[in-house]
C-alpha cells in the first residue's frame, strides 16, 4: 500500500522533473528578449510580473511562519519551564515535545527559504557596492543579467540536480522524523529544498528578464522602473 | 605547484574580482565555486562528491538549533526599531544628558551599545543611529567630525556586545573549526554561543567606557566641538515625566538585560533567550504604539504575567496531576495557566496592535528577508568551501599558516590582517563562513584559544568597518548622512576611534583573560 503510494509520488516526481527539462530553456528568454525584444518584450513583463507575485506570496508564508515561530518557541518554553510537561495530551491527540521541536524547525526553514526569492527581488541581498555606485543603471542591469545566468542558474539547478536521488529516496520510504515520536514528515522537510531553489530560479528569470529590458533600452532612456533605487539596506 | 592548488587559489582570486562586479555576494561565491569545480571535474582533479553533498549541507542549516536564534533576534531587533522604542531611548537619554557637555554623545554611545544587543548588522544600527541623532547633534552645534565618528564607532558596537548576530554565526563557524582541529588530534573544549556571549561581554563593555572616556576628554580638551544646550531645544518641550523615563529607558533596558542575563546565567539557551526577546519586543512595540488605555494596560500586563510566570516556573512545582497533588499545589497551577491565558491574550493584543498601524506585515518582512539574505550567504560559502576544501585548499591555508615566521602569533597575526583587508568589502557574516573554517583549525592546533580567537576576529573586523575609505559603517553613514556633511569629515572622525580599537585589541591580545575569564565562571 505504502510503497503503491510511494510509487505514484515517485512517478509524479518524475514527471515534474520532464517538466523541469522542458522548461529548462524558458532560462534563455532573457537572452532571447534580447535578440527579438519587439514579440517578446511585452511576454517578458507579464512574465516577469507574475514572477514577482509568486515571490510575494512565497514572502507570505515566509511572514506568517515568523509570528508562529515567535510564538511557539514561547510556548514551548512555557510548557518546559512552567509546567514542566513534555507533551500536550488533547484527548485523543498526544504531541510531543519532538514534534512541537520539529514543528519549530519547520517553521524556521520555511522562513528563511520562502522569503529567500523574494529577498532577491527587493535588492535585500549583500552585494559589494564599492563599483556598483558607479556603474550605473546599465552597467548595473548587465551585472545583474550576466550574473543571473552565470551564478544564480548553475548553482540553484545543482541544488535541483544534487537533491533529486536523494530526496527520491526519503519519498520512497516517506521518511519520518529521526525522532521517535516527532513529525512523520521529514521528506517533506527535505522537500522545501528544491522548492527554495526553484523558488530562486523563477525569480532570477524575472530579474533578468527587467536587466535586458533596461539593456534593450539603449543609453539614453534607461526605464525608470528598474530596481536600482537606493536599496533599503539589510539592517 | 599542483593544479588543484593552482585551481585553488585561482578560484580565490576570481571570486574577489568577480565580487566587485555588485551580484549578490552569496551567490557569486557559490557560482565562481560551481564553475571552478566544473572546470576541476574536466581536468579530472575534481570529486563530484564534493557538489553532491550541497543539498546535505543546506539541510544541515535548517535542522541546526542554534542558528534558529538568528530569525528571532532579528525580529527583535526590527520591531523595536520599527515601534519607534529604539527612537524615543535615544531622545530621553539625550534629553536626560542634556545639561551635561556632550550629553548627546554620550547618549549616542549607550544607546548603541543597547541596540547593539539586537540587531548586530553593520548597516542597521549606523542607518538608525545617523538617521535620528546626526540632524540634532549638528543643530546643537557640534563638529560634524565628532558627531559621524561617533555614530559610525557606536552603529559598529553591536558587533561585538552580546547577544550580536554575528557572534552566534562566529560561535557557530568556530566550533565547527574547533571540532576540526580536535578530529586532527588537538583536544579542547566545546565553544558555545553562550561562550562567545560571555567573552565578548567584557572587551564590550570596556570599548563602550574607552569610548565615553574618549568623549569626556574630548570635551574638556575642545569643548567648542560639542556646545552644550542651554536654550535651543529643551525649553519648548514640557519636562520628563518619571513613567517616560521608566517605560522608554528601564523596559527595553530590563528586556535587554534579562535576554542576556538568562544566556549567561544558564537559565536559557540562546535560542529560548531570543524568542523571549522577541516576545518581549513584540509586546512593548504594542504597548508603545497602543491607541487605547485598554489595550495598553492589558499588553503591560502580559509583561508582568511573564515576569511571574518566569518566577513561579523557577520556584514552585507547577506540574499537572504530579504525584503529591495537594490544593495549594492545585491552586498555584491554576494561577499559573490564568497567567499563560492572560500572557497569550497580550501577545494577541500586541500583533493586532502592530498589524492596526501597519506595522506588522512591514516588520516580519524585513525580518524574514535578513534572516534569508543571511541564511543564502550560509548557503554560498558552503559551496565555496566545499569546493576550496575538494581542491585541498584546507591543506595549502595551513602550511601557509605553519611557514609563517613566528609560530602561533605570526600566523594569528597574518590572519588578521588578512580579515581586516577582506571587511573592506565583505561583511561580517561572509567572512566569518569563508575565511573562519580555513583559517581557525590550524590557529586552534597552533594551540590559539577558540574563544579569544573569535572575540579578537569580532574586535577586528569592527575595527575594519570603521577605517576609510572602504568601512562598511561610513558607507552607510555616508548614505544616510545630510549632504551638508563632507565625506572627509566622516573619515576624519572615523580615525580617533579607530586609534581606540586597536588599543582595545592589544589589550585583549596582551591579556587573553578579558576574552576567557568570564567563559570559564559561565560554564562552571
Amino acid at each position: 500500500m505504502t510503497s503503491e503510494l510511494a510509487q505514484t509520488f515517485l512517478q509524479l516526481g518524475g514527471a515534474l522533473e520532464w517538466a523541469g527539462l522542458v522548461a529548462a530553456p524558458l532560462l534563455l528568454l532573457p537572452l532571447a528578449t534580447l535578440a527579438f525584444p519587439g514579440p517578446l518584450g511585452g511576454v517578458a513583463a507579464r512574465l516577469a510580473a507574475v514572477i514577482d507575485r509568486i515571490s510575494g506570496a512565497a514572502l507570505s508564508i515566509a511572514i506568517w511562519s515568523g509570528i508562529g515561530l515567535v510564538l511557539l518557541q514561547v510556548a514551548i518554553i512555557v510548557l518546559r519551564f512552567v509546567f514542566r510537561v513534555t507533551a500536550i495530551d488533547i484527548g485523543p491527540v498526544s504531541i510531543a515535545s519532538p514534534a512541537l521541536n520539529d514543528l519549530l524547525l519547520y517553521l524556521f526553514a520555511i522562513g528563511f527559504l520562502f522569503a529567500s526569492a523574494s529577498a532577491l527581488r527587493d535588492d535585500g541581498h549583500v552585494r559589494v557596492d564599492i563599483l556598483r555606485e558607479q556603474m550605473g543603471p546599465r552597467g548595473r542591469a548587465l551585472a545583474d543579467f550576466i550574473g543571473t545566468h552565470l551564478f544564480l542558474f548553475p548553482v540553484m539547478i545543482l541544488v535541483l540536480l544534487a537533491s533529486r536521488g536523494w530526496l527520491a529516496q526519503s519519498w520512497r520510504i516517506f521518511e519520518g522524523s529521526r525522532e521517535a515520536s516527532g513529525l512523520p514528515t521529514y521528506f517533506l522537510f527535505k522537500t522545501l529544498i528544491p522548492a527554495f531553489a526553484l523558488l530562486l530560479i523563477l525569480q532570477g528569470l524575472a530579474n533578468a528578464l527587467r536587466a535586458a529590458a533596461i539593456l534593450r533600452a539603449g543609453p539614453t532612456d534607461a526605464p525608470s522602473s528598474t530596481r536600482s533605487a537606493p536599496r533599503t539596506p539589510a539592517l | 605547484m599542483e593544479i588543484e592548488a593552482l585551481l585553488a587559489i585561482a578560484m580565490f582570486a576570481c571570486a574577489i574580482v568577480a565580487l566587485l562586479g555588485g551580484f549578490p555576494v552569496a551567490l557569486t561565491l557559490a557560482g565562481t565555486a560551481l564553475i571552478f569545480a566544473l572546470i576541476g571535474i574536466s581536468l579530472n582533479v575534481f570529486s563530484p562528491i564534493f557538489l553532491n553533498v550541497l543539498p546535505q549541507r543546506i539541510l544541515g542549516q535548517m535542522e541546526n538549533q542554534v542558528l534558529l536564534a538568528v530569525p528571532l533576534f532579528v525580529i527583535m531587533g526590527v520591531v523595536l526599531e520599527r515601534s519607534r522604542v529604539a527612537e524615543d531611548l535615544l531622545h530621553i537619554a539625550s534629553r536626560l544628558l542634556v545639561r551635561v557637555r556632550g550629553g548627546l554623545g554620550y547618549a549616542v554611545i549607550l544607546v548603541g551599545a543597547l541596540l547593539a544587543a539586537s540587531t548586530g548588522i553593520v548597516g542597521a544600527t549606523v542607518i538608525s543611529m545617523t538617521l535620528i541623532a546626526l540632524p540634532t547633534m549638528l543643530k546643537q552645534g557640534y563638529s560634524p567630525r565628532i558627531a559621524t565618528g561617533t555614530i559610525a564607532a557606536a552603529g559598529t558596537l553591536g558587533q561585538i556586545i552580546p547577544p550580536s548576530i554575528v557572534l552566534i554565526l562566529l560561535a557557530d563557524a568556530i566550533s565547527n573549526a574547533n571540532q576540526a582541529a580536535s578530529g586532527a588530534g588537538h583536544v579542547t573544549g566545546v565553544v558555545s554561543v553562550g561562550d562567545l556571549f560571555a567573552g565578548a561581554l567584557i572587551p564590550g563593555l570596556m570599548l563602550v567606557g574607552i569610548y565615553l572616556g574618549y568623549i569626556a576628554v574630548m570635551s574638556i580638551v575642545r569643548p567648542s566641538s560639542m556646545p552644550r544646550t542651554d536654550a535651543v531645544s529643551d525649553i519648548d518641550l514640557p519636562p520628563l515625566r518619571a513613567s517616560e523615563v521608566i517605560f522608554g529607558l528601564g523596559a527595553p533596558l530590563l528586556l535587554i538585560l534579562s535576554v542576556l542575563g538568562s544566556i549567561l546565567g544558564g537559565l536559557a539557551s540562546p535560542t529560548e533567550a531570543s524568542a523571549i526577546g522577541a516576545m518581549g519586543a513584540i509586546l512593548l512595540a504594542g504597548a508603545r504604539l497602543a491607541s487605547t488605555n485598554a489595550t495598553r494596560r492589558l499588553i503591560l500586563t502580559g509583561l508582568l504575567c511573564a515576569g511571574a510566570l518566569a518566577l513561579m516556573g523557577a520556584n514552585l512545582d507547577l506540574r499537572f496531576g504530579g504525584a503529591a497533588t495537594g490544593f495549594g499545589q492545585t491552586l498555584a497551577t491554576a494561577f499559573a495557566a490564568l497567567l499563560c491565558l492572560l500572557l497569550l491574550a497580550a501577545a494577541i493584543a500586541a500583533l493586532r496592535v502592530l498589524a492596526r498601524v501597519g506595522q506588522l506585515e512591514p516588520a516580519f518582512r524585513s525580518a524574514m528577508q535578513i534572516t534569508a539574505m543571511v541564511f543564502l550567504i550560509l548557503i554560498g560559502a558552503a559551496l565555496f568551501s566545499l569546493v576550496f576544501r575538494g581542491f585541498g585548499g584546507d591543506d595549502l591555508v595551513m602550511e601557509l599558516l605553519h611557514a609563517i615566521p613566528g609560530g602561533k602569533w605570526g600566523a594569528l597575526v597574518a590572519t588578521m590582517l588578512v580579515m581586516f583587508v577582506l571587511g573592506f568589502f565583505l561583511d561580517f557574516i561572509e567572512i566569518v563562513y569563508v575565511v573562519v573554517p580555513l583559517v581557525a583549525p590550524p590557529l586552534i592546533m597552533l594551540g590559539v584559544d577558540p574563544i579569544w580567537l573569535a572575540i579578537l576576529m569580532a574586535l577586528n573586523l569592527q575595527t575594519s568597518f570603521l577605517t576609510p575609505p572602504f568601512g562598511f559603517a561610513l558607507f552607510y553613514l555616508r548614505g544616510a548622512a545630510p549632504d551638508g556633511v563632507r565625506t572627509i569629515d566622516i573619515w576624519q572622525g572615523a580615525l580617533p576611534f579607530i586609534g581606540l580599537q586597536v588599543i582595545m585589541i592589544l589589550l585583549v591580545a596582551a591579556i587573553p583573560s578579558l576574552a576567557t575569564w568570564l567563559p570559564a565562571i559561565a560554564s562552571r
